[in-house]
């Protein structure tokens, strides 16, 4: 999908610029085992069967890039589908009994080593070298979603893309909450550990911030009205000076505004754990250096339709997809919108500049909080609906 | 180097403040430190082994007039966790039962329950602490506190705090939990640490995360006045040692020879000299079968002057007097009602005391802060022992796993929380035990649901002699059932239940006047406990026109 497009602008008299586009899905795969021994693990997760309908959706999606999470026990059905297309990273291993020395007198000790992540890339993308890293706070080995029980953490990626241009991407599945914890305000001991993971996160990428571009992705199981992602993460790197913040899904549909902290109990139980405010937990961050290549998220997707078997959603999360453009300019325009409703929307050109109600072209800023989805394609831009 | 010399090179150490922690309260010094191997055994059977680093150490502490004594005490710390390839989950201060003589004081090294809990098949990863109590090992020159008050109490909480400090200085982690426990006279130490530490230790870092007091004295008022009222004691030699204790100890001032009859009378010095029981062997008080034949008559009268000041004493030194207890602290408390050696009678007696200062009874461990567990009979105390022995291995064994998150496992807490009689017996019917098929195939049933061929107190007699053979009362059940925070409704409910009637369900309810709302079922109890109660006395009561 990577693309050279022509960008034709709409406004301004019109140049043409050569641009290269990828684009990037993250999407929690839900692959713990059904059962260990007599235990009921996930005995409503996707198992083999559908491990192999995910990977089928992914191949059939032929997104550049896509980076999984709590991919553990069903690796080989998840992963088959996507051998032609995708070169794919080292795999740590399952959760189980099967080929594991555990001492089942001390469970206390015994984490397992895989962190369930796991990126794939299409052939002709170069991976220059990728690092593991666990987070150094968890909580939670027996209750509070298990995290200790595996070794979670992020990977960190070098990517150069076909066109030549180099990116760096963190992949990542921070420390969860149980529900029911959550619905108690019980979860402070979680919404601890996220903080400081948050807080590692921001080191480790400021540590190695140079001139590339940093895509962070992944099942960061945070809400920026319950876990402070925007005061630690994002303002603390601004203030830096030396890069810019920005979220897909704040800048593409959410008008641009984060969301605002709140007191007291947050907690989500719809499928997807999709927020009112149509925020997930799955999130595209993206890092523009400020002296070096900039890249700008054009599309945000939250799948809701497609990832679904028998009316049933594939995995417990929906994949959250985010279409980039790099390259030293910004795009100056875009083609025809289709479908659009300019007499409730304020649509911009992608200078930041008004456009005129009805005009035909532009990009929509002010976002949806409700699954409006505008996808770019070659030269032809879609906007859907999802309900 | 003799006991004295440790004490003057420890007394020169503490003034000086050389050689020991920063702190003086936790000081302490290491007499020894080795690596061995201890084994876990049942008589000839090993049933496992493991290296162990063992410190011998002594630290400064009080005696019953809170003058300073040094007492000594072992740390025992697994290998694999003193070299840091194992995490350690915590620290076990185990108090020991009542030894044979000072040659059995930890720090002599023959006592073998520390190396059967490091070394027994679940192996453990925590570390023992165990302190000699006065008398014995650096303190033989002092008297024994044996069951009395609690000097060895702060024995073992001040040995708790200087093996910390050693510890640390070895820097060998002390993991995450503290449990205290003891069987016997560790039992009641246990108690009495407990104690202690709420009114006293409670800011100095000591949390427990759970007491287990098993076969303990928790009542020693209660217990003399058992002892005498049966007259009959297997251990006669504890109950002359616990006596001479109190009177030595308590500064009581009775003439042994007013207490003691011959031939212990004469040889009461000895006792307290040796501290050791063979003496009660060699003069023959070990073959007496009954307390009339070691107390004076005055003493085996409870209510006579003598035995009254006795009594008076052992109220004020009683576990519960003058404690206000934490309830955030867990309790299990673990008593046979054959124990032959500590009645019944005083290891319960502390539970309705619990209650009463907001502890509440379960028999399910980690339900509420007090697990008890009175219904183990026909174990007499050693045996008992054993029971008790798993059942609290089990529960440290289990707890990194229970309690990792520092609070209890959400998953478990749900499983217990409701555990009710009624859903032990679901449990039982999907392992394939149907107590309701068992009892409607015996002749219970045809017992039980024909009201009109028995009564409700034939139904009680049966029940009775049905206890008879394993030695139990009615009396005792329902003791039994008070102390597990059983209510009636759970009987009711299993009751119902297993009897298989069509009782109505609890939601069906019938107006007795204009205003009273009253389950059908709970007025069907009452009708038939009536009826039954009428026919006893002879009147011939239509039960079955009373249905409503």
């Amino acid at each position: 999908m990577i693309a050279a497009i022509l960008i034709i602008s709409g406004t301004q008299g019109g140049h043409a610029q050569e641009a290269e586009t990828f684009s990037i899905t993250t999407l929690n795969v839900d692959g713990l085992p059904q059962k260990i021994l007599v235990a009921k693990v996930n005995p409503e997760g996707p198992g083999g069967g559908g491990s192999v309908r995910i990977g089928r959706y992914l191949q059939k999606r032929g997104y550049d890039m896509v980076f999984m999470q709590e991919d553990f026990n069903y690796h080989e059905e998840l992963t088959v589908p996507l051998e032609d297309d995708y070169q794919m990273d080292s795999w740590t291993g399952d959760v189980g009994v099967d080929g594991h020395q555990i001492d089942f007198l001390h469970l206390q000790n015994h984490r397992f080593e895989c962190d369930g992540l796991m990126g794939v890339w299409k052939k002709g993308i170069t991976l220059t070298s990728t690092s593991r890293t666990p987070w150094t706070a968890n909580f939670g080995k027996f209750s509070h979603a298990l995290d200790e029980m595996v070794t979670k953490g992020f990977r960190r990626y070098d990517l150069t893309l076909k066109g030549g241009q180099q990116i760096v991407v963190y992949n990542m599945h921070m420390d969860a909450g149980d529900t029911a914890d959550e619905r108690e305000g019980k979860d402070s001991l979680d919404r601890d550990a996220r903080l400081k993971q948050w807080n590692q996160l921001r080191d480790d990428i400021l540590t190695h911030l140079d001139t590339r571009p940093v895509i962070v992705v992944g099942d960061l199981n945070s809400y920026y009205c319950r876990d402070q992602i925007k005061s630690i993460f994002i303002d603390e790197i601004d203030a830096t000076g030396r890069a810019k913040v920005y979220d897909a899904w704040v800048e593409l549909q959410n008008n641009g505004n984060y969301p605002a902290p709140v007191d007291g109990i947050v907690c989500c139980e719809t499928d997807g754990n999709i927020l009112e405010s149509g925020e997930v937990l799955d999130k595209v961050l993206y890092i523009n250096p400020t002296s070096g290549t900039g890249i700008h998220a054009v599309s945000y997707k939250l799948d809701t339709t497609d990832y679904q078997h028998d009316g049933k959603m594939l995995g417990d999360h929906y994949p959250v997809s985010v279409t980039f453009q790099i390259g030293n300019k910004r795009p100056t325009g875009i083609s025809e919108i289709v479908n659009h409703k300019s007499s409730d929307s304020k649509w911009f050109n992608l200078n930041g500049q008004r456009l005129r109600v009805g005009a035909t072209a532009g990009m929509r800023i002010d976002g949806h909080a409700h699954g409006i989805v505008i996808e770019r394609s070659g030269e032809n831009t879609h906007k859907r609906i999802i309900k | 180097m003799t006991t004295d010399m440790r004490k003057l090179i420890l007394t020169a150490l503490l003034t000086a403040g050389v050689g020991l922690s920063a702190t003086a309260q936790n000081a302490y010094k290491i007499l020894s430190e080795c690596d061995t191997t201890v084994k876990a055994k049942i008589e000839k059977i090993t049933l496992g082994s493991r290296d162990v680093r063992h410190f011998v150490y002594e630290y400064p502490s009080k005696d019953g007039d809170g003058q300073p004594v040094t007492i000594s005490g072992i740390v025992m710390v697994p290998a694999d966790i003193a070299n840091g390839t194992t995490p350690c989950d915590g620290i076990i201060l185990f108090n020991h039962h009542t030894i044979g003589g000072p040659e059995q004081a930890p720090s002599q090294g023959e006592l073998d329950v520390p190396s059967g809990i490091l070394a027994n098949p679940l192996k453990p990863n925590y570390i023992i602490v165990m302190s000699d109590y006065i008398g014995y090992g650096s303190s033989i020159d002092h008297q024994i506190a044996y069951l009395c008050g609690d000097t060895n109490a702060r024995n073992c909480l001040d040995g708790l705090l200087a093996a910390r400090q050693l510890l640390d200085d070895k820097q060998i982690p002390q993991g995450r939990f503290l449990f205290n426990m003891g069987y016997s006279q560790g039992g009641t130490e246990s108690m009495y640490i407990a104690k202690l530490r709420d009114m006293e230790y409670k800011d100095r870092g000591i949390t427990f995360d759970k007491t287990f007091s098993g076969g303990g004295m928790l009542d020693c008022e209660e217990a003399y006045s058992a002892y005498v009222e049966k007259d009959q004691c297997d251990a006669i030699n504890d109950v002359a040692m616990f006596l001479i204790s109190v009177n030595e100890n308590c500064h009581l001032g009775i003439d042994y020879h007013d207490l003691f009859k011959e031939p212990l009378a004469s040889h009461v010095q000895e006792v307290i000299e040796t501290k050791s029981k063979s003496v009660f062997s060699r003069i023959g008080v070990s073959d007496l079968d009954s307390l009339h034949q070691l107390l004076q008559p005055a003493y085996m009268d409870r209510n006579s002057d003598a035995a009254k000041k006795l009594r008076a004493k052992l109220e004020e030194i009683k576990i519960t007097n003058g404690w206000e207890p934490d309830t955030t602290q867990r309790y299990f408390i673990e008593h046979s009602r054959h124990d032959n050696y500590v009645p019944i009678k005083c290891g319960r007696a502390i539970i309705p005391w619990m209650k009463s200062k907001g502890f509440t009874p379960s028999l399910v461990p980690g339900k509420t802060n007090l697990q008890t567990n009175t219904v183990v009979f026909k174990l007499k105390h050693q045996p008992s022992a054993a029971v008790w022995f798993v059942q609290t291995m089990a529960a440290v064994q289990a707890w990194p796993v229970i309690y990792y998150e520092g609070e209890q496992n959400r998953y478990y807490h749900d499983v217990v929380k409701d555990l009710n009689l009624m859903k032990v017996v679901k449990f039982l019917e999907s392992l394939g035990i149907d107590l309701r098929k068992m009892f409607n195939t015996s002749q219970a049933r045809a017992f039980v649901t024909a009201p009109r061929r028995a009564s409700f107190f034939d139904l009680l007699q049966q029940i009775q002699d049905a206890l008879a053979k394993v030695d139990l009362t009615i009396y005792d059940v329902i003791e039994m059932i008070n102390d597990s925070g059983i209510t009636g409704d759970d009987i009711m409910e299993v009751y119902d239940y297993i009897k298989g009637t069509d009782a109505p369900a609890p939601s069906e309810t019938v107006m007795l006047g204009e205003h009273v709302e009253v389950p059908v079922y709970l007025l069907r109890q009452y009708e038939q406990t009536l009826a039954d109660w009428l026919m006893l006395g002879g009147v011939d009561v239509q039960y079955d026109q009373w249905g409503w």
